[in-house]
């Protein structure tokens, strides 16, 4: 446990790192691509200790049904725009089920709803959004404020925020060239609004719906023996 | 050959203090078709599940367990595998693959079996089955009935040796149901596949099995072929596994004055033999329901259509259904035919493209959510939709308060006891059975006092005695005002205690009226003492209890 | 398997789909570009996504447009000066590199357009899972899973409702608490039932050896030269790129926007490339018609 922790950090900042420095290293001309190839780089590592660990039949139903409810959370919430309760959920799965399951529901939520929304170039970002998002909770969930309600609801604040920001990267990314203050700020306004109402609505459902979630789950650990 | 062996089995789980199997001494040969009955909770599918390995739940085993001569533990994992097949009740659940064809080559993926066999495999099956056109098609695209014909293939491509099923059929319509069990039969006959089936409709059954094996609170009561079986529980007077015999052989037992065991009445045709005759006594179906007319209508459903997508086809068309204030009104119909749709149609959970629907005279699309509320009862296919708390008690006290009744105690107290669940009270709903669940949701919705009640499948799984018990509890309160809208594939249940049945055909109803004038004279969508007692010498009748009530005493024939 | 390009082994339509994803982030050449644009509407049409082409089609305007619109306005690099606008000199170079811009965003939303047609679910998981089988295989078990939540979601939301639980009217507030409140039984109700299934996969075998996969799809000869040319042509491509062909400098100062001859060797074996689909569904169309 200790060591994958370790592991998954040091190699995420490792890749991180690297995606900087060759940004203002080489002035190599196609960033996008370039993003492209980092993000997937960033999210192998996960996705091969996933293939390489034993895992159990069980597990992997939990992790898809997870994924699954995660991606069809929006449903029901049709009606009110921005308020979806996917990050939500993606957050909870990673309290329970650790940094590692937290990843892969993120990661496979925004795939599987994008299966059904239509793939685009944002899928790499969203999947690297989520995954990561799912993964903090995670690693997380041994600390002490993270334990408390207010915790998680400035962690839901947070990241409603990071994982607006991380959406905006790729249009950043694809247009790096012409970029200035101006531009920068031009974009992170025009989202601000979805971003706030993100953060808002992880606030909610974490403050009213995050105790009996954790319960529900944390029952179906203990009934059925899984992911301790 | 013998195929299992079970000594002596005694089994509990981890922090129970009962034992839910007890002393159970079993043999199964090679080329059996052996089945098991027994109420709720009796421990069938543990003991089901004990035959396989993979499956086989964590607690304490004693006992012995052999297969073909050898100790289930000591066998090879892979052998196990393939060689036990194991189908479960709920054909969604056990779906893994998003295509048919990925769906039943799964387990050989498993094993790591060649392309080239894979194909050649599907290739036999599907044509045996008759299902090669389906095999592009997506799994929640398909029927209940054909979803459950695609969990069998998948276990069979595995060439299994024996065959082990957990109700396969409990979600089926009389229809599939009975495929299914035709294409065990011949299956069994003609490969000599061993088969071990667990089930509450015995009914047809008996006439297959070349054993019954009678389970009651973990302990086995009788073990023998069908005939024998009938006539020890006969012999022994257990009255309370009646219930469980087929009609037809209850009758016999009950109506023939010197009865054999050899010639209990197993299938239509024998039973029509012991009857004898064709002297056709019209059946009595002549008083009507003339007195009902002046009851205020409830619910009207004129001219409705429904299509779930823009391009799919119309699962409700011309749908008409008027309920008046005190019915006891029962729709049947096959696996996907539309009647939980129509149900939900009438109250206001799809919008018909077409059509009106009206509840005590007002159009439903203007009624307001909150209106409903209180008034009418829904219990859905699946009781698990209902709970949100983490106990039944919870669960009773959050009605009472949104409802804001003065009385919630004393009412839960007198709903708990009247179903008989007073002891599960602070249990959390998942923890019961299905039954019990069942029963915990129906005291729940009825603590409003509704005005009507839709209710979906209610009988699905349960046993015959809890079947019973539903249907006199439900007649009580259709007697004290309740209006009620059930919707089932169970012919025999609605048959008893339904006071109006309509059979529902290609997105409309196609026949409307009395059980009796609805049952009598089909093939399939009728019971079985119904097609034994047609044109005999006894007046025609649908259940037993009917036979028991209207035929001459004993000793006449 | 279909026919035309939906009977390209998916192996092979996923490489187009990288090379072009490639070039379009590659190669800047306005006149690469508008070929690599309207290279993929000609697929799209031929595969017969018109009716999703015309449903992105106002949005990709618009993006496009905006693009091109701003990106003078914000950024103020190059030499070649149109004007002045609120003391910010307006450049040809920024004019430009935001249509390149926009053009390569509108190219890899028009592959992604044709992608979600052609390799659809089950083709694109079958691509991974040659390299990812157990990531493949959980998303597969998701997907699968989405319809049946969808419809236990109704089922709950009918229930529910009748016990006074609303969704349609009240206050956000409300509203969002009683779509929570249905997500938890979604949640508890599911997890639960989901145990059945992973013990049909147990069942089954599921874990035991390594799996086999089973191959739908038949890796033809034609695949393999089918392959074999894109590649070729591809890597033909990319060389010239890297010599600089293809392509063009923007900042700090415009280059020159010339075709030389070797230019025309980069675009028309990009434009192989880009086509190809377009001549296997028009081989298709041919066959069809004068053969008999
Ligand atoms: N995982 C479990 N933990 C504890 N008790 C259990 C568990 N599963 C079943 N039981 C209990 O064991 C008994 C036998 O259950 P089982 O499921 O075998 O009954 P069954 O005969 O199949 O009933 P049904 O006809 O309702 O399916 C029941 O009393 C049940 O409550
Ligand atoms: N939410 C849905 N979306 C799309 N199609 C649906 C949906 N629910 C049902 N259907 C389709 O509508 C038809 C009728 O379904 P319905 O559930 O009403 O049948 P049913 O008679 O209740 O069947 P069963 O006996 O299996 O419960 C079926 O073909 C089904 O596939
Ligand atoms: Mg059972
Ligand atoms: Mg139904």
């Amino acid at each position: 446990m200790e060591r994958s922790r370790n592991y998954l950090i040091s190699v995420s900042v490792v890749l991180l790192i690297l995606l900087v420095a060759s940004i203002v290293l080489f002035h190599y001309r196609a960033y996008l691509l370039l993003s492209f190839i980092m993000i997937a780089c960033i999210m192998l590592p996960f996705f091969a200790r996933f293939e390489w660990r034993e895992v159990a039949g069980r597990e992997v139903v939990l992790l898809a049904m997870l994924a699954a409810i995660a991606a069809v959370g929006r449903v029901p919430f049709a009606g009110l725009p921005s308020v979806q309760p996917t990050s939500f959920i993606i957050i909870i799965a990673g309290i329970v089920f650790g940094a590692e399951s937290g990843f892969i529901v993120g990661a496979v939520a925004a795939i599987v709803s994008n299966f059904f929304l239509g793939q685009g170039p944002w899928t790499p970002w969203q999947m690297y959004a989520w995954g990561m998002m799912g993964m903090t909770a995670g690693l997380l969930r041994n600390a002490w404020w993270l334990k408390t309600v207010w915790g998680k609801c400035i962690f839901g604040f947070v990241w409603g925020y990071l994982f607006g920001w991380f959406m905006n990267m790729w249009i950043i990314v694809s247009n790096i060239e012409a970029l200035s203050w101006g531009f920068f700020a031009g974009i992170y306004i025009s989202s601000v609004y979805f971003d706030l109402a993100h953060a808002l609505s992880n606030v909610f459902f974490l403050l009213i719906f995050g105790t009996s979630w954790l319960k529900v789950l944390q029952r179906v650990q203990r009934k059925y023996g899984l992911l301790e | 050959m013998e195929l299992f062996r079970l000594n002596e089995v005694t089994f509990s789980f981890p922090d129970a203090d009962q034992n839910v199997l007890q002393d159970i001494s079993l043999t199964v040969h090679e080329g059996e078709f052996v089945v098991i009955g027994g109420g709720s909770g009796s421990g069938k599918t543990t003991l089901l599940k004990l035959l396989k390995k993979e499956l086989a739940p964590t607690g304490n085993l004693k006992g012995s367990i052999q297969f073909k001569g050898k100790q289930i533990q000591d066998w090879e994992e892979r052998t196990l595998i393939e060689q036990v097949g194991y189908v479960f009740q709920d054909p969604d659940n056990q779906i893994v693959m998003d295509e048919v064809m990925q769906e039943i080559v799964f387990g050989l993926e498993n094993l790591g079996y060649s392309n080239f066999e894979m194909r050649k495999r599907v290739a036999e099956m599907a044509h045996f089955f008759g299902v090669e056109d389906l095999l592009m098609e997506k799994p929640s695209e398909l029927s209940g009935g054909q979803k459950q014909l695609l969990n069998l293939l998948s276990v069979l491509l595995m060439k299994p040796r024996v065959l082990l099923l957990d109700e396969p059929t409990s979600q089926l319509d009389p229809v599939a149901a009975k495929e299914l069990i035709l294409m065990l039969e011949r299956l069994n006959k003609e490969t000599g596949m061993t088969i071990v089936l667990v089930e509450h409709r015995l009914e047809e059954l008996y006439a297959m099995a070349d054993r019954v094996v009678f389970i009651e609170q973990g302990r086995l009561l009788y073990n023998g072929s069908s005939r024998q079986v009938i006539d020890e529980i006969y012999q022994d007077q257990a009255i309370r596994l009646f219930p469980y015999l087929p009609a037809f052989a209850r009758l016999y037992m009950e109506f023939e004055s010197q009865p054999l065991r050899e010639s209990i009445p197993l299938t239509v045709k024998e039973c029509k033999q012991w009857l004898g005759g064709d002297e056709t006594v019209g059946g009595n179906a002549a008083n009507l329901h003339e007195e009902r007319e002046d009851r205020p209508v409830l619910l009207e459903m004129e001219d409705v259509h429904y299509q779930y997508k823009k391009k799919a086809s119309f699962v409700l068309k011309n749908f008409q259904l008027t309920i008046r204030k005190g019915d006891f009104f029962a729709l049947v119909g096959g696996n996907g035919s539309g009647k939980t749709t129509a149900l939900r149609a009438s109250i206001g959970g799809v919008k018909p493209q077409r059509g009106k629907i009206s509840y005590g005279g007002r159009d439903i699309r203007k009624m307001k959510d909150s209106e409903w509320h209180g008034k009418i009862a829904y219990l859905p296919q699946n009781p698990r939709t209902y709970f949100v708390h983490q106990t039944i008690e919870d669960e009773m006290i959050r009605i009472g308060d949104r409802l804001h009744l003065s009385d919630t105690k004393m009412r839960m107290d007198k709903l708990l006891d009247a179903f008989g669940i007073s002891h599960l009270r602070s249990r959390h709903p998942y923890d019961c059975s299905g039954g019990e669940m069942q029963k915990a949701a129906l005291a729940c919705i009825l603590m409003g006092q509704p005005e009507m009640l839709f209710i979906d499948e209610p009988t699905k799984g349960m046993d015959p005695i809890s079947k019973q018990q539903l249907g006199e509890l439900l007649t009580q309160l259709q007697r004290q005002g309740l209006t009620i809208f059930m919707v089932t594939h169970d012919i025999g249940f609605a048959a008893q205690y339904a006071k109006r049945c309509a059979m529902m055909f290609d997105g409309e109803i196609a026949a409307d009226g009395t059980p009796h004038e609805l049952f009598k004279g089909n093939y399939f969508y009728t019971t079985a003492i119904n097609r034994a007692t047609r044109e005999t010498k006894q007046p025609e009748v649908l259940t037993y209890e009917e036979a028991v009530g209207s035929w001459s005493v004993h000793a006449t024939i | 398997m279909g026919n035309g390009i939906q009977s390209i082994h998916p192996f092979v339509m996923f490489f187009y789909y990288i090379c072009l994803g490639f070039f379009a982030m590659f190669f800047n050449h306005p006149v690469v570009l508008l070929a690599g644009c309207l290279s993929l509407i000609a697929v799209n049409l031929a595969h017969g996504s018109g009716r999703a082409l015309k449903q992105w089609a106002p949005m990709m305007m618009v993006m496009a447009l905006l693009i091109i619109l701003i990106n003078p306005f914000i950024n103020s690099r190059g030499t070649h000066i149109f004007f002045y606008f609120r003391g910010k000199q307006v450049t040809l170079e920024a004019t430009l590199y935001g249509i390149v811009t926009s053009m390569s965003l509108l190219m890899i939303l028009l592959l992604f357009i044709s992608l979600n047609a052609v390799l659809n679910g089950n083709k694109i998981l079958y691509i991974f899972s040659r390299i990812l089988p157990k990531t493949a295989f959980l998303v597969m078990l998701s997907i699968r899973f989405v319809p049946l939540l969808k419809r236990r979601l109704t089922e709950i939301q009918d229930v529910q409702r009748l016990r006074g639980m609303t969704i349609r009217q009240g206050s956000i507030r409300n509203r969002a608490k009683s779509g929570m409140s249905i997500m938890q039984i979604l949640l508890a109700w599911s997890l639960e039932e989901a145990i059945e299934t992973a013990d049909s996969m147990k069942a089954r075998g599921y874990g035991m050896v390594k799996r086999s996969p089973y191959i739908p799809y038949r890796f033809t000869k034609m695949d393999r030269n089918r392959l074999v040319c894109l590649f070729l042509l591809f890597n033909l491509s990319v060389v010239g790129g890297f010599l600089g062909y293809g392509k063009i400098i923007i900042y700090p100062m415009l280059g020159t926007l010339h075709f030389y001859p070797l230019d025309w060797v980069v675009l028309t074996s990009s434009l192989a490339v880009m086509l190809f689909p377009v001549f296997v569904e028009g081989r298709e169309q041919l066959k069809w018609n004068y053969s008999d």
